[in-house]
């Protein structure tokens, strides 16, 4: 029992140190994936890389409804009833990004299928979103303000 | 060299297994049961929205994974739509309301093992399914779950020890493991954090900070006026390196982590009040207070011992 007890210590420490130091020592495909399936179940082998190396842009979301007689400019898909959901609903635009193409075309698409059930008259959304570009200090003290960049649009038409 | 491996082998053991008494258990299964009751409660007029078969991100989205044996509240939901004759909204719902009932159970101690194990699988599915908005303090809770799962929760303060389902311990070998694991757990996190932080180049020049506090996501406080004054958020910058570089030395040093703890617990309460992000500083404070909360005490007690036998009371004859 004091053997096995040690023998899951060693491991799981080894496997968190593989984790988070990015080391590529295990590069067959099947350590990677058993790494990734225990980091999946445990996420102490995961990417603690908050606000690292550098504090990346954030996003804002529009989202524009169009229907036989109606048009919504200011659709509110993301009720933000507190501050904890208002950081989950910037969350999601954050991952959004670090996902794949196809991957972004069916959360968008998702996003507007969730607009068109609350609200049935809607057939047509748009879905961008802006990039807000922050300016340095030295920047700031320039004169320059934060802009926003449109990075994604994605029409979704509910025929 | 097998003699080094030998020697590094029983000093590394010598070193996590020891004994330490049980209370700082009982702090972590009320803690952290209590902590993920409020975490989800928060989002409960948006469960639909963020798990519901029709939220934001659909479940024939979210159910596009990786790894489909993850649990997923989809998969839970119909199960008991299906066996209850409910809708899956309501099968939703009530998934969230059965974490409720045995983060209590967890909280009491009561069948600890079994209800911790449900509480670490609804957690993982809530995880899974919403995978879109979860960030820090979810990971966190989920690393928390998981080391709960082989903690000896249910040995202290418990209803399972009250009734004799476990038996009461003061003292124990295991609750010493137990809390060498998260101080181990949380030196890696902060150490690797702090290395990661250094690789970029604004961490080093004040622009994190600055960047960290005017993002729009938070949108709590204005720190614009720090552009005026680079040289504050470049002291504050390197106070957030040394803090979580130092974690991973100065938390072993006697006395020295007394300040240490509460330079991360003001580091996190910080984090609370400039960027909002509550639930995240707390699960952070939560898991540093238990796994070094021990040891800072006995210091402390040590401490004023010392003083005590210093200046003994000046006794009436």
């Amino acid at each position: 029992m004091k053997a096995l007890r040690r023998i899951l210590i060693l491991l799981h420490f080894f496997i968190i140190i593989l984790g988070v130091s990015g080391l590529k020592v295990l590069r067959n495909p099947v350590f990677v994936n058993l790494l990734s399936v225990y980091n999946s179940f445990t996420n102490t082998n995961g990417n603690f890389s908050f606000f690292a190396p550098n504090v990346g842009d954030d996003y804002s979301l529009n989202l524009k409804g169009y229907g036989v007689s109606k048009f919504d400019e200011n659709m509110t898909l993301f009720p933000e009833t507190n501050n904890e959901t208002r950081l989950r609903y910037r969350t999601l635009l954050w991952h959004f990004f670090s996902g794949d193409k196809d991957m972004m075309a069916l959360c968008s698409r998702s996003w507007a299928i969730f607009c068109m059930n609350k609200d049935l008259s809607l057939d047509k959304v748009v879905v961008s979103i802006y990039e807000n570009s922050y300016p340095s200090m030295s920047e700031y003290r320039k004169g320059k303000r934060l802009s926003a960049n449109l990075v994604y649009e994605s029409v979704i038409d509910a025929k | 060299m097998p003699n080094r491996l030998i020697k590094i082998y029983n000093k590394f053991f010598n070193f996590i297994e020891i004994s330490k008494s049980t209370y700082p258990l009982f702090f972590f299964r009320t803690g952290l049961s209590i902590f993920c009751l409020v975490k989800i409660y928060i989002l409960h007029e948006n469960y639909l929205t963020f798990f519901g078969q029709y939220g934001i991100t659909q479940w024939v989205i979210s159910k596009f994974s990786d790894y489909l044996f993850l649990p997923h509240i989809g998969d839970i939901s119909i199960f008991l739509s299906n066996i209850l004759a409910i809708s899956t909204n309501d099968a939703t719902i009530l998934v969230i309301h059965l974490f409720y009932i045995f983060c209590g159970l967890m909280c009491i101690g009561f069948l600890t093992r079994f209800s911790t194990f449900v509480c670490f699988y609804i957690h993982l599915a809530l995880m899974n399914t919403g995978g879109g908005i979860m960030y820090g303090v979810d990971t966190f809770t989920q690393i928390a779950l998981f080391y709960a799962l082989f903690f000896p929760l249910g040995s202290t303060y418990s209803f399972d020890s009250l009734i004799g389902i476990t038996k009461y311990r003061s003292e124990s070998l295991s609750a010493g493991i137990s809390i060498r694991m998260m101080q181990i757990q949380l030196c890696i996190v902060y150490f690797i954090t702090a290395v990661d932080k250094c690789k970029g180049h604004q961490w080093l020049n004040g622009e994190a900070m600055w960047r960290s506090v005017t993002l729009n996501i938070w949108n709590n406080h204005s720190f614009y006026w720090l552009a005026n004054f680079p040289l504050v958020s470049l002291l504050f910058g390197y106070f957030v390196l040394i803090i979580e570089f130092g974690y991973a030395f100065f938390m072993w040093m006697k006395g020295i982590r007394v300040i240490w703890l509460f330079l991360i617990v003001s580091l996190h309460v910080g984090i609370g009040i400039v960027m909002g992000m509550w639930c995240f500083a707390s699960i952070m404070i939560f898991l540093s207070l238990f796994a070094f909360g021990d040891d800072v005490v006995n210091d402390i007690k040590f401490y004023c011992n010392r003083k005590a036998a210093k200046f003994p009371p000046i006794t009436s004859v």
